[in-house]
């Protein structure tokens, strides 16, 4: 790869001989309003890469080689984006004072990871990115962070792990699911506002990076605004109020800076019924200026945040409970209590060192995040499932009782669903205090708990050889020991709870007490230890009409588990430590750009990723047992996008075609499921599965007047599976009482055939009409229509094997399994296409340097109601069971789905001095 | 910009901000709630008059009240709960089928339910009544499990204090059918014969199990072939069963909510027959060396092929003239197989020395086996009957057709089955007087004697 390198580096030398005639702008950058000069402003022209800043007067000195018709375009944050269009033909040009305006739409930005937070709410979607896209000024990715994010848009359908959050250069996306946590850093709006983001493939100078995009949050006091900002907010989305409040030293005496910033959100239930919010954040960064070159920084960031979570439900409760219903909830002693929280606490310490010098950036940087992530649930031990819509609780249990519909008890068990919708915590206390039990626990809420400890270091530079070469260095190393186990919260009024898997009447743990306490560690027990270093070069051409840049990645991953308990199930492969799973991968990224002329420009990348499997999918059962996925494979994902800009003076736009194959993906699932080859509760892992991601984007802003603006955009694509991957189910062996499916504790099922089934990653067809209007008597308010379609949910995988059309009674096919019926009843159908009205406005005020501003939003104006997402339940993996609870059209085992929220408003106000 | 108002206004709003709060995770326990409200209450022997004759829907706003009787922790009862109108000396019970698995979590045997009736069905076969849901099958309506969503809307736990179920205790012919659905304790009866080593239940089938008491009188047991104790051996001891009471098919039948429900601890009404008696047994040798009164033996010999249980026979001797027993071997411990001899010795020790092997009774001196030749030995059967004789009791055998003083006394060998009166032609004796067609021939040990062979 170095010689590669080296001739590349010839070639362009080459290009650089031309002789080249340059032009001069010049110019001085002020406040409006204010006329204060602003400092360090970003001035280029577009289409170009050479960006510079003003000086401390506020002035510039642009020099460049090219002629013909271009934009200049100024910017600083918090004001509105200037775009100057010049004629260059070797001359020097003056444009004397330039005013920028004060961008009133600030607030939006600003609360930008508010309005999408409201996705991140649920673990199981949790793999949204669009936080990623707070500080860009893309019109497409803007309004897919804006406008299609609440319904669980996916920008090219991409999970949030092909996306890298780094703070202050350091990688935060997580070991165990690629993805980052952004609760880590939730509610400190005011201080990850320095963001720096690259698109898609194309390249960024602090990382290798993924297909999605990356961003890089500039925390230092210094790169921030100074000054104090108070802010306070309500809304009827995940939480009801927010407050915030930040203060910046500023730089003093050219040494120092500090910032210190705390924010709060709750509420008692957010939008969905049972859903509390309990959230503080507290940021505190001081930065140390050496010199004008070199500065240290430390900053610590400590945001916890408590949740009450919701559930995905089938069309059946929906239409009897509505949108807004969570049955994990219930009222106790008048008090919402839910049983599944949420509660992230995991502080995070930086150190970091920043060198900048004339052609020479270093930023080198220690983290170490500790903490834990708990999850509570309630288990229940020889007693009556305690959630309301449990199958045998539902109308569509008696319409789909095999010896006949039972329309009557139907009627019954939805009236009383009606009156006794929530969870019954009574009852639960009652249970665990029956004269039957003798102190034995029939219930117990406990928290499903992951304390992490990860160290990470990293170091990156970037070095301009010459005017028209740079090289990015960096190199990463991640260090993680990953505690996980159950601990019980609370007995429930109970004295003790008999830790056994009550299935097999099976210990969970052969050395310690049977009987657990309160604050016990129960049911599993074990240490995820993982470790990732990541080398990665990349070089950079810049010529003329040219650029060029490609980069190449080497990463060595190692996985272990060590299990704690033995478990009597798996007593042999239980306690102690698993075999390493190790990988060592290479990457390749490159691309290149062509200015056709300053107001039309094309880029074309492409890359070549292998990269391990995420750590939860290294283990099939990593509670129980250190078993890894056999023969797990690295994944392997090709892709290439190609872009074409338009920087007119009114209109601009991007239109981009991708696509995206991923090759050789792992995943690992658990359900209880009625198979072909019998019932258990089983771990299903896939292997050599391909995924397709293929489609266009299209953004385009057009500046109607200097106070409206019109903006459209669209994504039309495909996500589909593209292979058939193999099926194993694993499952204990333990219990003489069991039908087992297999003696050996795991079962092949052949290739499940899935490809061209759809992707479960959102719509795959979203378009967005806006139009913006600023007064001058700074207001503005904005509307958007946006149209989402083709979404779909995950499809089950074990109905499409082999094994599905198998009847378990007779172990022969089913007779009525033919094609055409297995096919009819697997088909895959789109949730429904819809269209959401979004409403956004602010207004804002200077008076005696202090800036007030007020913003609201209002979203899903009509209040439509939407299915976000869903997925497939697995319980009937035979095709009699799913033909036969299919028949009511009703079933009792139907599809999940997540419903997105209704009207919603969000209500800011800031205060800023 | 004053720096320290800034940090004032700061220390303000994060005050603020850790003063709003949010539910923590601490709850109280709920009080445990019961239903003290008024009700239209009716016995449960007036809601069975509500029964025409099909199964009918209340729609009256009324309530039936009762204690809980069943159980289905350990998974016997499935979906049905039994409640009785008292909890002593109930006169009436029912049942209440419903979609509630351990409902014995809510509903603790002993407690006071009420169960509001409207919108309940009530239904009746063979006499035996039942309220719950409805259960549809081509048209034809009948009780059903009433769904889970309602079931803590019609079944209400009182407020009355839980004493339990007071019981009194009355055997199988007592049996009445104001009885059927309550609690019973049925004293004295045990498992029939012929299911002792069974299970309570064969796995996933609901088994029928036979109690009898001591008169043979009979009463069915029902087990699930779901329970927890399915695959447990019945108990095969006698004692009381408590269980509920329901009638099918014509008979009553017992339901246990567990194991303990058998209180079996004193000894069945009749011995096991583990006592046989047969006519194959025979008294084959009996010595009395004139060499050595120590190697005096008796020989016994089971002519038949089967092997056979002495348990309760036993060997006399009538010494002398005497009509009483003078001693006795007890012979319960040991088994004969067909076609083998049983040697018994008054003195092993000496008896080994002698013959070279163990004998396989060592019964000491004075026993029927230490015979100086002039008493008269019987060998007889667990039921008193005299299976063989050698001599006639009341008469001393010196000088008789039956003394084997100094001798030998030695069975034919075409003899196979023992005879009550002495027959002296099936016999050889030799003895040291020569009398009533005996031989004068006193014999010394070991070589005149065949002890171990036939």
């Amino acid at each position: 790869m170095i010689r590669c390198t080296l001739l590349l580096l010839f070639f362009l030398e080459i290009f650089s001989l031309q002789a080249q005639n340059t032009s001069t702008i010049k110019g001085v950058v002020k406040d409006k309003l204010k006329s204060e000069t602003i400092t360090n402003a970003e001035v280029m022209l577009e289409g170009e890469s050479i960006l510079i800043y003003t000086n401390n007067l506020g002035e510039f000195t642009l020099m460049v080689s090219n002629a013909g018709d271009y934009i200049l375009q100024i910017y600083t944050s918090d004001y509105n984006l200037k775009r100057i269009p010049l004629n260059l033909n070797e001359n020097e040009i003056d444009l004397g004072v330039i005013f920028l305006e004060r961008d009133i739409t600030v607030e939006k930005e600003i609360n930008l990871v508010n309005i999408t937070d409201d996705e991140l709410l649920d673990d199981e979607i949790n793999s949204n990115a669009l936080g990623l896209l707070q500080s860009t000024k893309d019109i497409f990715l803007n309004r897919a962070a804006f406008d299609f994010g609440q319904a669980f848009f996916r920008v090219r359908g991409y999970d949030s792990q092909y996306g890298e959050v780094h703070l202050n250069g350091l990688p935060m996306n997580k070991m165990y699911d690629g993805r980052p946590q952004w609760n880590n850093w939730g509610g400190l709006n005011d201080v990850i506002r320095n963001q720096q983001y690259s698109n898609g493939l194309s390249a960024s100078d602090f990382t290798f990076g993924g297909i999605l995009g990356n961003t890089n949050i500039d925390l230092r006091p210094s790169g921030l605004r100074p000054g104090t900002r108070l802010s306070s907010s309500l809304s009827n989305r995940t939480y009801s109020s927010r407050l915030m409040a930040t203060y910046n030293s500023g730089v003093k005496n050219e040494k120092w800076a500090y910032i210190f910033s705390a924010s709060r959100r709750w509420a008692k239930e957010g939008f969905i019924d049972g859903t509390l919010y309990d959230s503080y954040s507290v940021y505190g960064s001081v930065e140390y200026l050496l010199n004008e070159k070199n500065s240290l920084s430390a900053t610590a960031i400590v945001a916890s945040n408590r949740r009450g979570r919701s559930s995905a439900i089938t069309e059946e409760v929906y239409e009897i409970q509505g949108n807004k219903y969570n049955p994990y909830s219930g009222l106790q002693n008048g008090k919402i209590r839910n049983t599944r929280e949420r509660n992230i606490r995991e502080p995070l310490f930086l150190l970091n060192y920043h060198h900048e010098s004339k052609g020479l950036r270093i930023n080198a940087g220690l983290g170490y995040q500790t903490g834990r992530y708990k999850r509570s649930r309630l288990g229940y031990f020889n007693a009556p499932n305690p959630d309301p819509t449990y199958y045998r609780y539902l109308p569509s249990f008696y319409l789909n009782s095999p010896i006949g519909a039972n329309f009557e008890s139907a009627i019954q068990a939805k009236e009383g669903f009606v009156l006794n919708p929530q969870l019954d915590w009574k009852n639960i206390y009652k249970a665990n205090g029956s004269i039957s039990q003798g102190g034995e626990a029939a219930y117990v809420l406990y928290d499903d708990v992951i304390k992490d400890n990860q160290f990470t270091s990293n170091i990156t530079s970037n070095i301009d050889i010459n005017s028209n070469l740079k090289v990015d260095i960096g190199f990463t190393h991640k260090r993680l020991s990953s505690k996980n186990y159950a601990q019980i919260n609370d007995l429930l009024g109970a004295g003790y709870h008999r830790d056994i898997d009550t299935f097999s009447e099976t210990l969970n743990d052969t050395s310690s007490e049977v009987n657990k306490l309160d604050e016990d560690i129960f049911n599993y027990n074990y240490r995820l230890m993982g470790s990732n270093t990541a080398m990665f070069t990349q070089l950079n051409a810049d010529y003329n009409k040219v650029k060029v840049f490609v980069t190449g990645k080497y990463v060595l991953d190692n996985f272990q588990r060590n299990g704690l308990f033995q478990n009597e199930r798996f007593l042999d492969n239980s306690l102690g430590e698993s075999e390493q799973a190790q990988f060592s991968n290479w990457s390749i990224k490159s691309g290149a750009s062509y200015t056709i002329t300053g107001r039309h420009w094309v880029s074309v990348n492409a890359a070549h990723i292998n990269r391990a499997p995420v750590l939860q999918n290294v283990f099939i059962n990593p509670r129980e047992n250190n078993a890894i996925v056999p023969d797990l494979q690295s994944e392997r994902i090709t892709s290439v996008d190609a872009s074409y800009f338009l920087r007119m003076p009114k209109l601009t736009g991007r239109l981009t075609g991708f696509y995206t194959r991923f090759q050789n993906t792992t995943d690992v699932n658990f359900f209880f499921v009625d198979s072909g080859v019998g019932s258990d509760f089983v771990q299903e892992v896939l292997t050599d599965l391909d995924k397709l991601h293929l489609g266009a984007e299209l953004g385009l802003e057009y500046q109607l007047s200097s106070a409206v603006k019109l903006s459209l955009v669209a994504s039309i694509a495909k996500y589909e599976y593209a292979s058939n991957p193999f099926v194993t189910i694993n499952f204990d062996t333990a219990g003489a009482n069991e039908d087992l499916i297999d003696i050996s504790g795991s079962k092949f099922l052949g290739q499940s055939a899935v490809k061209g089934y759809k992707l479960a990653q959102g719509p795959q067809k979203a378009i967005a009409a806006g139009i913006e209007y600023r007064d001058p008597k700074y207001w503005w308010i904005s509307g958007s229509a946006n149209y989402l379609g083709n979404n779909y949910a995950n499809i089950s995988t074990i109905t499409r094997t082999q094994s599905f059309l198998i009847d378990p009674e007779t172990k022969l096919r089913f007779t009525d399994a033919t094609d055409e019926n297995v096919q009819k009843l697997l088909e895959q159908k789109p949730l429904d296409n819809f269209y959401l009205l979004n409403i956004v406005g602010g207004k804002s005020w200077l008076k005696k340097g202090k800036y007030i501003s007020v913003f609201a939003s209002i979203n899903n104006v009509f209040d439509t109601t939407f299915r976000t997402g869903g997925y497939e339940q697995s319980r009937n993996g035979n095709y009699g069971q799913l033909k036969q609870d299919n028949l009511s059209g009703n079933p009792s085992f139907a599809p999940k789905y997540w419903y997105g929220f209704g009207r919603t408003y969000f209500l800011n106000f800031a205060f800023s001095f | 910009m004053n720096f320290n108002s800034n940090i004032f206004y700061l220390m303000i709003a994060i005050g603020v901000m850790l003063a709003s709060c949010v539910k923590n995770r601490e709850f109280d326990t709920p009080k445990n709630e019961c239903s003290n409200e008024d009700f239209t209450i009716i016995s449960i022997l007036e809601l069975k008059k509500f029964y025409t004759d099909k199964t009918v829907q209340i729609q009256e706003d009324i309530a039936v009240q009762g204690y809980v009787i069943s159980s289905d922790k350990e998974g016997n009862f499935f979906n049905i709960i039994y409640f009785q109108d008292a909890p002593a000396n109930p006169t009436e019970g029912l049942q209440l089928e419903l979609e509630l698995r351990d409902s014995h979590l809510f509903f603790d045997v002993g407690q006071q339910i009420t169960i509001k009736l409207k919108g309940l069905y009530l239904g009746q076969s063979n006499g035996d009544y039942k309220i719950g849901g409805v259960f549809t099958s081509f048209g034809n309506i009948s009780v059903g499990r009433l769904p889970k969503n309602v079931v803590f809307d019609h079944v209400l736990v009182s407020c009355k204090a839980n004493n339990g179920i007071q019981l009194t205790s009355i055997a199988i012919s007592e049996l009445n059918e104001n009885m059927v659905n309550t609690l019973v304790r049925v004293n004295n009866v045990e498992f029939k014969l012929d299911e002792l080593g069974k299970s309570y239940a064969v796995k996933e089938e609901e088994t029928l199990r036979t109690l009898v008491d001591c008169s043979d009188k009979e009463l069915v047991l029902v087990n699930s072939g779901y329970s927890d104790f399915q695959s447990k051996i019945v108990p095969d001891k006698m004692g009381d069963a408590t269980g509920i009471l329901t009638f099918n098919k014509n008979e009553y039948q017992l339901i246990i909510r567990n194991e303990n429900d058998l209180d079996f601890n004193e000894e069945r009404c009749e011995d096991l027959i583990d006592e046989f008696t047969s006519n194959s047994i025979l008294i084959t040798e009996i010595a009395d060396p004139d060499n050595n009164a120590g190697a005096r033996f008796v020989e016994l010999y089971n002519s038949g092929n089967e092997r056979l249980s002495l348990n309760g026979w036993s060997l006399l001797r009538y010494t002398n003239d005497n009509t009483e027993v003078s001693s006795t071997i007890d012979l319960s411990d040991f088994v004969m197989e067909g076609k083998e001899v049983l040697v018994i010795s008054p003195n092993a020790e000496e008896f080994e020395e002698v013959y070279d092997f163990a004998p396989d009774i060592s019964a000491g001196t004075n026993s029927p086996a230490d015979s100086n030749g002039d008493d008269n030995i019987v060998l007889v059967d667990p039921f008193g009957k005299i299976i063989d004789l050698f001599g006639v009791v009341g008469q001393d055998g010196s000088n008789t057709n039956h003394e084997f003083e100094d001798g030998r006394a030695i069975r034919n060998i075409d003899i196979e089955f023992g005879s009550p009166v002495f027959k002296p032609s099936e016999w050889i004796i030799y003895n040291d007087t020569g009398n009533e067609g005996t031989l004068n021939q006193p014999q010394n040990a070991p070589v005149d004697f065949t002890p171990g062979m036939r």
